[in-house]
């Protein structure tokens, strides 16, 4: 297929697109050899770099993100899955939102950090604490958006489906679902960011793997180095599921896309 | 040759606590008729079409097939669904060969067969407003309900839909309730208009025009005493509130 001009990726593109990022790289290398703080608290990219290399080569970093990551996708889905499907209904019954958002916000607003020594307790150091948590954090953003989003349905869309005679099970699949997809998207999107944090902190609190895990040895051997070549990983990690979801639900839902140009 | 009652309406009220929006509205509309409800902002003409669709509670007696179409005024077509795909909302019913039949049929009818694989955000508000009209015209329904459905649009598409409109409802020649605050609008395509005011019916004109209507009637003496006549009424509503 051939790109449109406003698609094609040129040089001149890819450095404005991440001028930020490069910039930033740049000044850090510049404060890193100025002398100005120790090099091993405050290593330049390119030590980083070699850092990262060796953690790749030992083999331990793509154990680490391979364990990570998994953690990471499983626990967002489990998170996401039960947050759309408690969110439609809360969303668009309201018998059932009145027993079920009153607890739902109870727990809202409690950082999900503060549980994991609650899950631990009652999970041990396994993976089931940290999917756990992860679900548990994963789900309120997500619970939250699939709700507005299916309270905000305009209400003519339903009345023309019910001129149509289509039946409750169509309303719900190709109006409701659909219609909440763009607030759905948002949640789901917030929850990927959510997921990462708390891999890494459930790995800082109890695990023998994973880049949290890595980045927790990393700190008490004193590796600054390593430390930040984790860190950038995990940070990588994030913003690289955030972009493979966006590209996916474009192409899932390729109307999403012309709804934003509207 | 006297036509078939379609719709028949008794003392029909609405009110939403102690509040009457409608109070003893009665009329008939007969089978290929196309009604006109106009009146002011807030009269109750678009409550009184919720009301008779089903759609809000009413008390009162209400006699209406069944198989209706509804087309609002901010087009109300799914932007997940290609306009081909909207169309055919309505017609699961009907085998795959049938559906696709009646769906190009529609599409054709309004005009649009090279966007039908186009999502309505991709369109224009005249040429979304049209797969409105396909998908409430799609399943034939005895009857459709038009809550001001150019009430979004520029003045100059607003006239090429109500010729459009014209042309498609000689065709189809479907038994039409058109809600409106157009007085133009609501004489160049009517068979009877009924004036609603303080939330019931109180007054009723026939525009004396044959069919089909063409632009240039809209000039004559007969259209804007007409107009005239309906203003006064609508104005005389007004003033009794």
């Amino acid at each position: 297929m051939k790109l449109k001009s406003n698609d094609a990726i040129t040089f001149s593109g890819l450095v404005h697109d991440n001028l930020s990022i490069l910039l930033f790289l740049i000044l850090w290398e510049i404060l890193g050899r100025s002398g100005f703080v120790h090099i091993s608290l405050f290593p330049p990219p390119t030590y980083v770099l070699k850092a990262f290399v060796e953690m790749v080569a030992s083999g331990d970093l793509i154990r680490d993100v391979a364990v990570s990551l998994w953690r990471a996708i499983v626990g967002w889905m489990f998170g996401s899955l039960a947050g759309i499907g408690i969110g439609m209904l809360t969303g668009r019954s309201v018998k059932i939102n009145r027993y079920l958002s009153p607890i739902i916000q109870l727990f809202r607003p409690l950082p999900p950090v503060a549980i994991i020594p609650l899950v631990i307790v009652w999970f041990g150091i396994g993976e089931l604490s940290k999917l756990f948590s992860i679900g548990f954090a994963v789900f309120f953003p997500v619970w939250m958006n699939a709700h507005m989003g299916a309270q905000r349905i305009p209400i003519s869309f339903l009345w023309s489906a019910k001129s149509l005679r289509v039946s409750e099970a169509a309303v719900f699949w190709k109006i409701i679902f659909p219609g909440s997809l763009t607030f759905i998207a948002a949640g789901l999107r917030n929850g990927i960011a959510v997921a990462f944090v708390m891999v890494f902190v459930s790995e800082l609190a109890g695990a023998s793997s994973g880049v949290g895990y890595e980045i927790s040895v990393s700190h008490l051997a004193y590796r600054v180095d390593r430390m930040m070549a984790a860190l950038a990983t995990l940070a990588f990690l994030g913003a690289t599921s955030d972009y493979l979801l966006t590209r996916l639900l474009d192409r899932q839902f390729p109307w999403l896309k012309y709804l934003d140009q509207k | 040759m006297t036509a078939n009652t379609v719709i028949e309406v008794n003392n029909l009220n609405v009110g939403y606590d102690d509040v009457n929006i409608l109070h003893d509205v009665s009329f008939k509309v007969f089978e290929g008729e196309f009604v006109s409800l106009i009146g002011k902002s807030g009269c109750g003409k678009s409550t009184l079409l919720l009301a008779l669709a089903g759609f809000i509670n009413s008390q009162g007696i209400c006699q209406i097939p069944s198989e209706l179409g509804m087309i609002f005024q901010n087009y109300a077509v799914y932007p997940w669904m290609t306009v081909r795909e909207n169309i055919a909302f309505g017609l699961g019913h009907l085998p795959e060969g049938e559906r696709k039949q009646v769906e190009s049929h529609y599409l054709e009818l309004v005009g649009l067969v090279e966007h039908g694989e186009k999502y309505p955000t991709q369109l224009s508000g005249g040429q979304m407003q049209r797969v409105a009209f396909a998908r409430a015209f799609a399943p034939n329904p005895q009857v459709i309900f038009m809550d001001e459905p150019f009430g979004a649009l520029d003045i100059f598409t607003r006239d090429k839909m109500q010729d459009w409109l014209n042309s498609i409802w000689e065709k189809e020649h479907k038994t039409v309730i058109f809600v409106t605050h157009n007085i133009e609008e609501a004489i160049y395509l009517s068979d009877r208009i009924f004036i609603v005011g303080n939330g019931s019916i109180i007054g009723e004109f026939r525009p004396p025009f044959g069919r089909p209507r063409i632009d240039e009637m809209k000039y004559s003496s007969h259209f804007m005493d007409l107009k005239r006549n309906v203003a006064e009424q609508l104005e005389s509503s007004q003033l009794r509130s």
